[in-house]
């Protein structure tokens, strides 16, 4: 059965082909949210930013914070690790999300649905539910007890990691989409629980993991022991905060890792990190450890706290006993020590890091059951709690994670809240179908052409310890569109559309330089998903129209070209754009007069595209196709020159004019398009009109 | 495979000229292989007649179909609302024209296309002729390799002095035709038949070495 995709490729691609596959890009299939990974990458290689934001929006709902401080789960499956590299698809989130930093944020969405929901907790959850509730008509009203929306990445993941601004106007985006936010109210203190389900048809509760815990040690009420996240939220808020000069951080995971870092800027000289785990099983990211020990952090693996050494009442040292296990057989955590191997460090300050709990306070006396551990009673499948209009998602349930894992819960949490609105019942939330695509195959590997990637720049270790400026740095925009155009479109290649008009003339088969298309057993030609390259040599050769292009496939090319009916009408190819280097173009594609038409490559352009230009009326066509020696696809460049002679020719023959079409590759100087476009445009001048022009 | 060419767009404007109501009827095996006869074709020189008669400031109404054989009466059977149309531009081989002609008999069936040789596909657009449909077939002594239709001269007994490196004279880039009926002959060890003379054919004309060169087109 034919499964429609719950994502739309938008606009340019094709929606048949959509429902039809389910195959996904790698990307996207890694993407805890299903981000449509490589459509915003994509508009970003074409300059189109603002698209390109409201893309990443749709299941990214806080890209420029994500975008800082994701994991990304998509570069690690990113098909072009088998070449040279992935994309750097999170640096080109970054780029998009803050050169769209001015644009103005939503119309808030009219509120169509009657239905009012409440949301306890203002974090990535409680946010991403928000959103996605307004976009659909509901009234969504948030709850959140601090002065401003976020949740932990607001309060506690580090300054130097995300400035705060970026939280606070991705906030903004959200709320002008027509969500309330009532800040600064506590649930149980300013508003009753009881009060808020009884005044809304739905409630989810994603009020995160707020609290730490600590080891009840002997010494761990000593003065100078602290916990993560007060800690940090000390860190990020007071600009007094501050720390002695030597601290011992009690744990392994990104946590542990930010609080070192942390006070390490706080002014720490001798910072030790101890946690459990041996240094192959940390939980905090390689990019963490690795930064951080360039950063002066010691890193001490698999040693558990036996006792923290306090004189007069205040700290003075902690000693560690040797950890042999953490994990049982069955992965449970059991760990086991070695009392007779210890370490003992002198401490001013000893922080635990060792991980979350939910503040239930808010709840207290109220209806809403807990568990024996005092965690929200809940089915996993709908998302509701004992309470019938009562849901809840996010970390309070799901535990500590990811944001965007959080994230992903809560757009589940929004179909099961959708669905008992709508029908009153609750009903488990359909699992999401994403089957990724193959790997490359050895052999094409070698015929794809390679492109050095680009990593964001970072501060030197030793000056960015000494501040809480942000670590990372930014592309500029023709490193972040040259890194766009990295991406290689992986499942967006050929497939036989109409079997029924193959010639089995072999054409792709010949033509193909990735050798994707194979003869099948009905002796049609057909493609091989994982070699495609995506480049519509095939499509564009075929005499019988058999093949089909995922994307700029042949009806959404002759609708752009349709769009324009004078002046001239640019085929550019969107990895020459980058070379154009003309911000003021790149955002706006349409410039006065140019219809400009974005091909994924110029290989996809046929004669009749370019006829159907100039028979709509304008003036000229120019085809602007890549640089010779930066053709992706070796053998295009040939071939698109080849056309435009031949229409040319055509042209000359019906008495348009030969001149009326142009070809060139741009060079990679700033205006140089600008300047071959003003001489073309000069020469139509002087052909006059197009005989056709319907002006 | 039938191998064949488009019309020049002056020729078979001049065919059409009288015309106002024109039905483009494509052929979706041999000559859509060589791109002159599939729908892509039949799409494309729609477009460029509309073009022209655009601007000569005539109207002209072009209708678009491709079968899958016109070298068939059974396919021809998918033609659909010919009436509505004053004349039939075929772009087949002409095999498939004279099938159309026979099929439609009250309305003229032009040709759109030159129909050139059996050819074998060498790579994409490039095709080779390998068979003048002589109708003596002599391939049993010869390799497997024409001399018809691959020696420029249609020698019977070859080669003939001009051959030079494996050349042939009359075009350096093609092999000669005998050089290679001798190498797969020898190499089969059946060199004694090479030795035998075959008898006189006879041709009604003149043939060249003939190919069709499309790799730098489409």
């Amino acid at each position: 059965m034919k499964t429609k995709s719950k994502f739309t490729l938008r606009g340019e691609a094709c929606e048949k082909w959509a429902c039809e596959e389910p195959i996904k890009p790698p990307c996207t299939s890694a993407c805890p949210v299903n981000a449509d990974v490589q459509m915003f990458v994509t508009l970003a290689a074409q300059g189109r930013f603002q698209e390109s934001l409201e893309v990443m929006r749709e299941r990214c709902t806080l890209p420029g914070s994500l975008s800082r401080i994701c994991h990304h789960p998509c570069e690690i499956e990113c098909r072009r690790n088998d070449v040279e590299g992935a994309v750097n698809i999170r640096a080109i989130k970054r780029f998009v999300a803050d050169v769209c930093r001015d644009v103005p944020r939503y119309d808030p969405v009219s509120k169509t649905r009657g239905k009012r929901v409440a949301i306890i907790g203002g974090g990535p959850a409680g946010l991403t539910a928000a959103f996605d509730l307004a976009k659909d008509g509901y009234d969504v009203t948030i709850y959140e007890k601090n002065n401003e929306c976020g949740g932990a990445i607001y309060t506690s993941v580090p300054k130097y990691r995300l400035p705060k601004d970026i939280v606070v106007e991705d906030v903004a985006a959200i709320e002008s989409r027509g969500v309330t936010i009532k800040r600064n109210t506590m649930v149980g203190h300013d508003v009753q629980f009881d009060d808020i389900v009884k005044g809304y048809d739905a409630v989810l509760i994603a009020i995160g993991l707020s609290l730490s815990r600590r080891i009840p040690i002997p010494g761990h009420d000593a003065d100078g022991v602290l916990l993560a996240l007060p800690f940090l939220q000390e860190a990020n808020f007071n600009n007094n905060a501050t720390v002695g000069k030597r601290v011992v951080v009690i744990g392994g995971g990104n946590v542990a890792f930010d609080v070192a870092r942390s006070a390490k800027r706080l002014g720490a000289e001798e910072i030790n990190l101890c946690c459990l785990e041996c240094l192959e099983e940390i939980p905090a990211f390689s990019w963490e450890l690795a930064e951080a020990a360039e950063e002066g952090i010691r890193i001490n693996p698999s040693w558990g706290p036996k006792e923290i050494v306090a004189k007069g009442g205040k700290v003075a040292g902690i000693v560690f006993k040797r950890c042999t296990q953490v994990f049982d057989a069955d992965r449970m955590f059991k760990p086991l020590y070695n009392e007779c191997e210890l370490l003992e460090l002198e401490a001013d300050n000893v922080i635990f890091a060792i991980g979350q709990s939910a503040d239930m306070t808010g709840f207290t006396g109220t209806s809403l059951e807990v568990d024996e551990r005092g965690r929200i009673r809940w089915n996993p499948a709908t998302f509701q709690t004992n309470l019938t209009n009562v849901f809840a998602c996010g970390e309070v349930v799901i535990g500590p994670g990811s944001s965007v894992a959080a994230m992903r819960n809560a757009h589940d949490a929004v179909i099961a809240i959708k669905t008992y609105l709508t029908t009153g019942k609750a009903e488990p939330v359909p699992t999401l179908r994403s089957t990724s695509i193959g790997r490359i195959p050895q052999v094409t590997i070698s015929m794809i052409p390679q492109l050095p990637k680009n990593s964001l720049p970072v501060l030197d270790p030793a000056i960015r310890v000494k501040s809480f400026a942000e670590v990372e740095g930014g592309f500029d925009i023709a490193t972040a569109m040259y890194e766009a155009g990295r991406c290689m479109n992986c499942s967006r290649g050929a497939k036989l559309g109409r079997m029924e008009n193959c010639a089995a003339c072999l054409s792709c088969l010949r033509i193909c330089p990735y050798g994707a298309p194979y003869i099948t057993a009905e002796c049609v030609a057909d493609f091989l998903r994982e070699n495609c390259g995506a480049c519509g040599l095939c499509a564009s050769v075929c005499p019988g129209l058999a093949i089909d292009i995922a994307f700029n496939h042949d009806t959404r090319i002759d609708e752009q070209i349709d769009a324009g009916v004078s002046g001239v009408t640019v085929f550019g190819c969107q990895y020459a754009m980058p070379t154009v280097k003309n911000p003021s173009f790149l955002v706006t594609p349409s410039m006065a007069g140019i219809n400009m038409i974005n091909l994924m490559c110029t290989s996809r352009l046929d004669l009749r595209h370019l006829l159907r230009a100039i028979t709509n009326g304008v003036d000229g066509v120019a085809v602007l196709a890549c640089q010779e020696e930066k053709y992706r696809h070796r053998q295009g460049v040939n071939l698109v020159r080849a056309r435009t002679n031949e229409v040319k020719k055509i042209l000359e023959t019906t008495g348009v004019g030969a001149d009326r079409i142009v070809c060139f590759g741009v060079p990679a100087s700033t205006g140089e398009f600008s300047r071959l476009m003003a001489e073309f445009k000069a020469r139509l001048d002087k052909l006059g009109p197009n005989p056709l022009s319907k002006r | 495979m039938i191998v064949a060419e488009t019309k020049s767009l002056e020729e078979i404007r001049t065919m059409l000229n009288s015309y106002d109501r024109v039905l483009i009827v494509g052929c979706g095996t041999c000559v859509a292989v060589c791109h002159t006869g599939g729908e892509r074709a039949v799409n494309l020189l729609g477009t460029t007649l509309r073009l022209a008669r655009k601007v000569e400031g005539r109207d002209i109404e072009i209708g678009e179909q491709t079968v899958i054989r016109q070298c068939d009466f059974e396919y021809l059977d998918q033609v659909q609302n010919v009436d509505k149309y004053q004349v039939i531009l075929s772009l087949a081989c002409g095999v498939g024209i004279q099938g159309m002609a026979r099929k439609f008999p009250n309305i003229p069936v032009l040709p759109g296309v030159n129909t050139t040789f059996m050819g074998f596909n060498e790579e994409y657009g490039y095709y080779t002729e390998m068979c003048k449909g002589c109708g003596e077939c002599i391939l049993d002594v010869t390799g497997g390799i024409c001399p018809i239709a691959r020696c420029a001269k249609s020698l019977l007994n070859g080669p003939c002095g001009g051959t030079n490196n494996g050349k042939c004279e009359i075009d350096l880039t093609r092999d000669c035709g005998w050089i290679l009926i001798y190498d797969k002959m020898n190499n089969m060890g059946q060199r004694d038949k090479f030795m035998k003379i075959n008898g006189p054919k006879n041709h009604r004309k003149a043939n060249n070495l003939r190919y069709m060169d499309l790799r730098n087109w489409i």
